[in-house]
This record gives C-alpha cells, sequence and structure tokens, in this order.
C-alpha cells in the first residue's frame, strides 16, 4: 500500500471520512494519520485505492464512511472536484460570512474540553 | 399545553440513559457503526456534511418559554449559537458533538423534550396549524388531538419499522396551514350535514420524487374513531407497502398503485377488527386531553383595547406595515396572532440564535402567556397578544432583527439546509434564498408582488417543498456543479397544487435573476393587483413566464 505522489497524472484522489467522536471532515494524510486540512491529504495511486479504503474502513473507531474523492492540483494546491466536495472542505462559512455569522464558530463546550486537552 | 405525566417523564429519561450506553459502545469499538446508525438516527441524530445533527421534536410546533431557554440553553453550550426551525416544525442543530449527544437529550429530558422518532422509519412529529385554538375561521382546536396521535404513535410497536418514514398533520380550520395535501395522513376537522364533528382523512400525500396530493378516503369519521381508522391505515400500509425500494416504499406509492377507492376498502376492511377496542376514544378521554389546551385567562377588553389606534398606524409607518404583514386575527375581541418572522437578510431561512432564542422567551411570558408556536413556514407565532400591546412588543422585536414585515411575502422563503450542511442535498439552498432576498430589498415593490411563496429545496427529498411553492426551486447536480430547476404554480393552501418545471436548469447564478423575471413578468401580465400570482399562473399557465426567464422560442 503506498500514499506517494502519482506521476504525470491529471486525475487526483484523496481519501476522506467524517470523524466518528463529532463528525468533522478528516483526509488520510501521511502516514495514516487524519487530518482535517485537505492540503495535507495524501494523494492516491490508483492502483492503492481499493486497499486504502479497505484499511480505512477498518478504522470505525474512529471515522465512519471513508470515500475516495476527485481532487484537481493547482499549483500544488488540492482543490476538490465537485461542489459538494468543496464545502466539505471549506465548510458553510462562505455562505454564513455573507449573512453575519460568526464563521468557523466553536461550541463552547468543544473549546473547553480543547482547553482541557 | 400538555404536562408530561409520570409515564411520559419515565420514558424519555430512560431513552436518553439507554442512547449515553449506546454512545459509550460505539466510541469504545462495542458497536459497529452499521450496528449504531439505527439507533442514532431513532434518537434523531444523522451524520451531515461536516458535524453530526440533531433534530429535536417540537410535538404539533407548541413551545412554552421553557423549554424554549433550554434550546437556546443547548444552542449556547453544545452547539454554535443557533438552531434552525424545519418545516416540520421541529429544531435542528447542525454541530453537535456525538460525545455531547446523551447530555443534551438528558437536558432536554428535563423540560419535557426529546428527539424520539424524529428520524426513522416510524410516524415522525404530528405537525399542525400554528394558529390552533385561536384561529377565527377554526372549527376546533385540533391540538388534543395531535397529543393523543403524539402518545399513540410513540414507541408503537407494530409501527416502529415500516417501509418508510410517516408523516401525519391534522388542522382544525377551514383554511388549511398544516399543508395536510402532502402528508402521509392529513385530517381536517370537519362539520357534517348533522352539525356533529368529525375527521376527513385523507391518505398518500407526500412530496419527495414522487410528488402527490393526497385523496381523501373518508369524508367524515367519528372523533371517537380517530385511533383505531389510523391504526388500520398504518396496518395496511406496514402489511403491503413495498420494502424492497426505498424509493417506492412511502404510502403514497401504495395508495397510487391501488387506487384511493381500492385503498379505502383495505382499510376499512383492517378496520372492522380495531373497530371496537380499546382504541375507541371516549368522550372522558377526549375532555381529558381538552383540557390541557383549554384557553388562557384572555381579559375582558373593553372597545378601546380591541383595535390598534389608527393614529399610530397612520404615523409609524414600519409599524403599520408590521401589523398588516405579521398580524392576524385573532377569536378573542382585543387580542392577536403575531408571527415572528425568521426570514431577515441577516440569517438563513428558520435560523434563530441563542440570544434570540432568549430573548423570545421573555417576550412569550410577558406577552403571550409564556407559550411559542413554531410554523410550517419557519416562522414563529405568538398566539395571544394583547392588542394594546402591539405597538410595544413592536418595538422589542425590531430591536431583536425579528420583526422584518414579510410574512407571506416573496422574501419569506422556505428553505432547506442545503449542501452547507446536508449530506442528501446537491446544491445549496441557503445562499440562493439570499440571494432573491437581495434582489427584493424595497418593501414597496416586495408588497407590490402580493401574497407569493418561494420554497427551495437543496435537493429531490423535498424538506424545502419545492413542489407546493407558488414559485418552486430544486437543486439539482450536473457533473458536480450546482444546478437549479425552476417550478410555478404549486400551492400547500386549500386548493393544494404541485408546481411544474418551466424549462431547463439554471446555475446559481442564473437562479435569483430568473425569479425577478418571473415576478416582473407577473406585474407586466396580471388582470389587476388584486390577481395574485398565482391565479395569474393557473389563468395563463406557464408560457409568459418561461418567455421571461428563457426568451423567444
Amino acid at each position: 500500500m503506498g500514499f506517494g505522489m502519482p506521476k504525470h497524472s491529471e486525475t487526483q484522489t484523496v481519501l476522506t471520512a467524517n470523524r466518528t467522536e463529532d463528525g468533522s471532515v478528516v483526509y488520510l494524510g501521511v502516514d495514516r494519520r487524519w487530518t482535517r486540512d485537505l492540503q495535507e491529504g495524501c494523494r492516491l495511486k490508483a492502483d492503492d485505492q481499493e486497499a486504502v479504503l479497505d484499511w480505512a474502513k477498518t478504522q470505525e473507531r474512529e471515522v465512519c464512511d471513508p470515500y475516495v474523492i476527485d481532487v484537481v492540483v493547482d499549483d500544488g494546491r488540492l482543490s476538490p472536484r465537485t461542489a459538494r466536495e468543496r464545502i466539505r472542505a471549506e465548510g458553510p462559512d462562505a455562505t454564513l460570512a455573507r449573512l453575519g455569522y460568526a464563521v468557523s464558530p466553536v461550541a463552547p463546550a468543544a473549546l473547553s474540553r480543547a482547553a482541557q486537552g | 399545553m400538555y404536562q408530561y405525566d409520570a409515564y411520559d417523564k419515565t420514558l424519555v429519561t430512560e431513552r436518553a440513559d439507554q442512547f449515553r450506553g449506546q454512545v459509550s459502545r460505539r466510541l469504545d469499538g462495542g458497536i459497529a457503526e452499521d450496528e449504531f446508525k439505527p439507533l442514532r438516527l431513532q434518537n434523531g441524530l444523522y451524520m451531515q456534511l461536516h458535524a453530526y445533527m440533531l433534530r429535536v421534536a417540537i410535538p404539533y410546533g407548541l413551545l412554552s418559554s421553557t423549554q424554549l431557554r433550554r434550546l437556546a440553553h443547548i444552542a449556547r453550550r453544545y452547539d454554535k449559537g443557533y438552531g434552525h426551525f424545519t418545516t416540520r416544525q421541529n429544531i435542528q442543530y447542525n454541530w453537535p458533538a456525538l460525545t455531547d449527544v446523551p447530555a443534551i437529550l438528558a437536558e432536554l429530558a428535563e423540560v419535557e423534550m426529546h428527539a424520539i422518532q424524529t428520524s426513522g422509519n416510524c410516524i415522525r412529529n404530528v405537525t399542525s396549524d400554528p394558529y390552533a385554538g385561536v384561529a377565527k375561521d377554526e372549527i376546533e382546536d385540533p391540538r388534543p388531538y395531535c397529543e393523543i396521535i403524539r402518545q399513540w404513535s410513540t414507541f408503537h410497536p407494530e409501527f416502529a419499522a415500516l417501509p418508510r418514514k410517516f408523516k401525519i398533520a391534522v388542522t382544525g380550520a377551514v383554511d388549511d396551514r398544516a399543508a395536510i395535501a402532502v402528508h402521509d395522513i392529513g385530517l381536517r376537522l370537519v362539520r357534517n350535514d348533522a352539525g356533529e364533528v368529525g375527521f376527513e382523512v385523507r391518505v398518500g400525500g407526500g412530496l419527495g420524487r414522487t410528488p402527490i396530493l393526497a385523496p381523501t378516503i373518508r369524508p367524515f369519521l367519528e372523533k371517537k374513531h380517530l385511533l383505531s381508522y389510523l391504526e388500520a391505515i398504518l396496518r395496511v400500509y406496514n402489511r403491503f407497502g413495498r420494502r424492497d425500494n426505498k424509493h417506492k416504499a412511502r404510502i403514497k406509492i401504495q395508495v397510487k398503485a391501488v387506487g384511493a377507492e381500492r385503498f379505502a376498502e383495505l382499510v376499512e376492511a383492517e378496520w372492522q377488527r380495531t373497530k371496537e377496542s380499546a382504541l375507541e376514544l371516549d368522550e372522558a378521554e377526549i375532555a381529558r386531553m381538552q383540557a390541557y389546551f383549554v384557553p388562557p385567562p384572555y381579559q375582558n377588553l373593553t372597545n378601546g383595547d380591541t383595535r390598534v389606534a389608527a393614529g399610530l398606524l397612520s404615523k409609524d409607518r414600519s409599524f403599520s406595515q408590521w401589523v398588516e404583514r405579521n398580524v392576524v386575527e385573532h377569536k378573542v375581541p382585543g387580542y392577536a396572532i403575531v408571527a415572528l418572522s425568521l426570514k431577515s437578510s441577516e440569517r438563513p431561512p428558520g435560523d434563530v440564535t441563542a440570544a434570540q432564542m432568549d430573548a423570545v422567551a421573555d417576550l412569550a411570558d410577558r406577552y403571550s402567556f409564556g407559550l411559542i408556536r413554531t410554523t410550517y413556514r419557519q416562522n414563529l407565532v405568538f398566539s395571544d397578544v394583547r392588542t394594546k400591546d402591539l405597538p410595544a412588543l413592536h418595538r422589542e422585536l425590531v430591536a431583536l432583527d425579528l420583526a422584518t414585515p414579510n410574512v407571506g411575502t416573496v422574501t419569506d422563503i422556505i428553505s432547506c439546509p442545503g449542501l452547507d450542511y446536508c449530506n442528501l442535498a446537491n446544491a445549496r439552498s441557503i445562499s440562493v434564498a439570499a440571494a432573491i432576498s437581495e434582489r427584493f430589498t424595497s418593501l414597496d415593490h416586495v408588497y407590490g408582488l402580493g401574497d407569493v411563496t418561494v420554497n427551495i429545496s437543496g435537493c429531490i427529498n423535498a424538506c424545502g417543498h419545492h413542489h407546493t411553492g407558488n414559485i418552486g426551486i430544486l437543486g439539482i447536480d450536473k457533473q458536480g456543479v450546482e444546478h437549479y430547476q425552476l417550478m410555478l404554480g404549486g400551492s400547500a393552501d386549500n386548493q393544494a397544487s404541485l408546481g411544474g418545471v418551466l424549462g431547463r436548469a439554471l446555475t446559481h447564478d442564473e437562479i435569483a435573476p430568473a425569479v425577478e423575471r418571473v415576478l416582473a413578468r407577473y406585474l407586466e401580465v396580471r388582470e389587476s393587483a388584486a390577481e395574485l400570482f398565482l391565479d395569474c399562473y393557473r389563468r395563463l399557465g406557464a408560457a409568459p413566464f418561461k418567455e421571461a426567464v428563457y426568451g423567444a422560442d
């Protein structure tokens, strides 16, 4: 199973899921660690996708419903191909900020937990 | 309102405790996600795009101020400081952590609330007329019957695993404000030729990918037979409804397949078994339930207190606009029904912040006997405000941004959460609602358009009831790009109708201008200002509006 950069490939793929504890969007990064940042997501080789996905499905204590998404690489930056995955990656902040919400607010309980480590 | 008895309290408390154990086992790895999913869904907990979503039941849209304060507290303590009221009169939280949900359910149980049966293939929260008990056109208050249905359907063992979800709406008024035609069962209290009050029973309505208006299968049902007849309908559905295909599993498909007449025969046959049983509602039981919904202690107001002062209306334009659009006549002289618009340009439709919820609860205590209603159109209602208090209440609502005088207008938009939150959605809804609202900022222009409903759904599941909007918008996915179908001619009122698709799907940037062009054309072609958009569409058909959006062929 490899997580390296495929050569000369237009289509890139990344593995995504939702974290079991809070449902947040995560991507599979290096060393099989889950990351909230799409830019840290590992680009999968086509031959490895199935095996990586099978492995991810065994990680359900940590994540739910893993699947593979297509991304476009532009100047080294990953962008999801679909509106759905763009919104998953960015959150609803663009819409909500326009409406006056404070963007990316974190629930007080979650903040408290984070502070307690 | 109904007060929990010992059974109710035990039931919701035990359910919260039970879920705490299930969550713990899920996080410890004792339960797999496939096993856990049906358990969390039975407690209204979905996995959405960015987080879990918890749907809390508000039975027939009735809340006490204490309950609303608790909802505010939950939004503040466990979520991101706001909640979203839905077309089923419930509230949804978009960001709860799984680890917090047991605590949320325990906090809800303390104020006689829960999330039971807000998801899954069971009988869902019963919805009703937000003006129940106070409407001038009401035959009888539907809420006692809603509560009877709630108790009958909660944890009903026979109907815990139906072919698909099941929604019941009840109205007691002449004007349908509960959209009964698009429910699995729609009940309307009616008076027969003998002057007796009973139920007209409609079955097999619904939206989604197969929108159907419910046919009437029984024009008059005696009240005492309400539960036995409902049980018969559910049994026929449970036995013969399709389970092989999720998209064909709603009762509307079954009713359509066999025909309303044959379906009614099947129900009648089954009913013979349930009719003479413990399900029969005797007068004492109905009276017991009605006692929970007796009118509040209204004052006997004199003439001077029954009207809004004409001088005030002429002097204060903002107030007079609000009275015109957001205040409805009450059955008791000197009182008014007040709609709190959750459709300001500052928030997604139906959203309300924790601070607003707290403030609304305080206002309800001061002005409306401590009760709040939620509406199918995603607004709130104070049902019992003294007319003489309207100016003071208006000032307070303005300060809270809850007095936008737009109820029933083009900016009073129904919108599902759409692709900003929802795992099923194909396209955003909230941003489309905002884009439309931004094009109708002049109240004179908005009022000139008269009553018109705009309903937006981010996918075919139709949580935004797009089929029944005079102007309906459906988000679709075209190769990963958001597109929208524009539908015209829908309605959820007494003359319910389903909208028709106008033409090719439009992009996100095209859809709001298209709505603007449709309404501009309406102003050009209507017979007079008295002809509403829907009536104009029904008279002329789609052609002039199609031309306005897509140009001449």
